[in-house]
């Protein structure tokens, strides 16, 4: 068994749980097939709780199981310095492992002292006599990991724990897929995956999820995370080249030039939520800087990202996600966008930070330390948009899909963490699943 | 019907990275067996404001401060 099959076998297994409680859910529902409602939610990043196994994966031993321990998110992680061991380390032939090869698996939703980003959700859900499932996606990885196995695993392991399946109604029959924040591109990348079973679910439904990007990533390469960084920052080199080694953060960026300029009519005739230039510039010409294809001046010692060297940025996975933001920006085809539906929060106040102006860091590059006497980088721009906090309303939609399959809904907050939890964005769900 | 986290069930952003760095600060000073039992009593002593601490952590780690 290789390392992705153990990971994968583990994930399911650590699943089994949340699973059981699912189909005792929906056993317990007396309602016919033809009222039944199956809504599979996609947390956003970083809204996934990971767990990592206490003993080293054996290459020679098939068939190992493991204990796990929290690791994403417990104090520890953020007061003990755990967050060092979420490090990823990249082999040869692409492959990703966690670091010792001590494997690190998703299991439902982040949970720091009860606060959950989804519990309202769940509970609107139960209202509504909508059976639901939070599957966890290791939010470190591609988007397309998570949707090759919610589809190709997830689901056929599903169908197995039913018990007398002859006899008991299909808990996947109306399935509705929503995704928040990142986990949308999940659900984005299971929709335009081509697997059969896209025929058969009922809508795609993302919130707060953003096409064409947004600011917050480009700031993590060069000033890591606040949260993370320790006292007086001392831990923030380690947290940068950490925070390298996950291939799913490098889809977080504006999309490139070329995929925003094939949308660019439709982005800027979008009312109070257009936007009429590129979102990242730089910052003393002001011409575009597109963060997939990074220019550096005087024979690369003037750099839009860290050296490799010096942090472990991956320039081949940048340029892999680039091409990832771009296929799932693409305008879809009929049967396909009659599916998608795209909620973007819009709160009281112009607040959400809209784009980015960019600074080239030069040698010997002492953005990188601290403390960082310099400014940094990445500067936001003080124009603020509308939006959920996080995401701009402008990026929360497929532009190309028809108006009224994007509505915004005004949140009663910003919380964009907490949105699947606000009461404008649960009355839209409850229109799309009737 | 459940609404979102208003601002007040937050912890502002500076005191709860004051208190953040601050035990960051006191951890690194103790031997590994005693950082649990320190983390334990931090958070009992918060009492229900560790939940105000958890939200703003929780809504802040997608949302970078503003670099302007």
């Amino acid at each position: 068994m290789t390392y992705d099959a153990a990971r994968e076998s583990e994930q399911l297994r650590l699943n089994n749980d949340a699973i059981n409680a699912f189909l005792g859910r929906f056993g317990n529902k007396n309602l016919p097939p033809a009222q039944r409602r199956t809504v599979f939610l996609f947390p956003g990043g970083m809204g996934s709780e990971l767990r990592r196994a206490t003993t080293v994966y054996d290459d020679g031993d098939p068939g190992q199981q493991f204990e796990f321990e929290p690791i994403w998110l417990t104090w520890e992680t953020l007061l003990d310095n755990l967050s060092f061991d979420l490090e990823m380390t990249k082999l040869a032939d692409g492959v990703y492992r966690d670091k010792d090869d001590r494997i690190i698996v998703a299991v439902g939703p982040v949970d720091l002292a009860g606060v959950t980003p989804y519990s309202g959700f769940t509970v609107w859900c139960d209202l509504r006599n909508i059976d639901w499932f939070i599957l966890g996606c290791d939010w470190r990885r591609r988007a397309a990991d998570s949707q090759a196995f919610f589809l190709n695993d997830f689901l056929p392991h599903l169908l197995t724990r039913v018990p007398n399946p002859a006899n008991s109604p299909n808990p996947l029959g109306r399935i509705y897929l929503v995704g928040h924040s990142a986990g949308g591109m999940v659900v984005n990348s299971i929709l335009r995956s081509g697997h059969p079973s896209v025929a058969t679910f009922e809508k795609f439904i993302t919130v707060g999820t953003p096409f064409y990007g947004y600011g917050g990533q480009l700031h993590r390469w060069t000033e890591g995370d606040p949260w993370l960084n320790g006292p007086g920052d001392i831990f923030r080199p380690k947290i940068i080249r950490v925070l390298s080694t996950f291939p799913g953060c490098y889809e977080w960026h504006y999309a490139d030039e070329a995929t925003f300029n094939a949308d660019s009519a439709l982005l800027a005739n979008d009312g109070r939520f257009s936007i009429n230039t590129y979102p990242s510039l730089d910052d003393s010409s002001s011409q575009p800087a597109d963060p997939y294809h990074p220019v550096t001046q005087f024979g690369g010692l003037f750099r839009r990202y860290p050296p490799a060297f010096l942090t472990g940025f991956d320039e081949a996975e940048l340029s892999a996600a680039g091409n990832v933001v771009s296929s799932l920006a693409a305008a879809l085809p009929n049967a396909l966008a009659a599916k998608f539906f795209n909620i973007r929060g819009v709160g009281t106040q112009d607040d959400t930070v809209s784009s980015v102006r960019w600074k080239f860091m030069t040698p010997p590059y002492v953005q990188l330390a601290r403390p960082c006497l310099l400014q940094e980088p990445i500067i936001d721009d003080p124009m603020m948009a509308p939006g959920d906090g996080v995401q701009p309303a402008w990026t929360a939609r497929l532009a190309s899909l028809p108006t009224n399959q994007t509505t915004p809904v005004n949140l009663a907050s910003f919380e964009h963490m907490f949105m699947m939890n606000d009461g404008a964005v649960l009355n839209r769900l409850g229109a799309l699943i009737p | 019907m459940t609404e979102s986290p208003k601002h007040e069930e937050l912890m502002s952003r500076e005191e709860a990275l004051g208190l953040v760095r601050k035990w960051q600060s006191e951890i690194k000073r103790m031997k590994s067996v005693e950082r649990g039992k320190y983390i334990e009593e931090k958070l009992a002593a918060l009492g229900p404001d560790a939940q105000r601490l958890a939200r703003r952590i929780l809504n802040d780690l997608l949302k970078p401060p503003q670099k302007t």
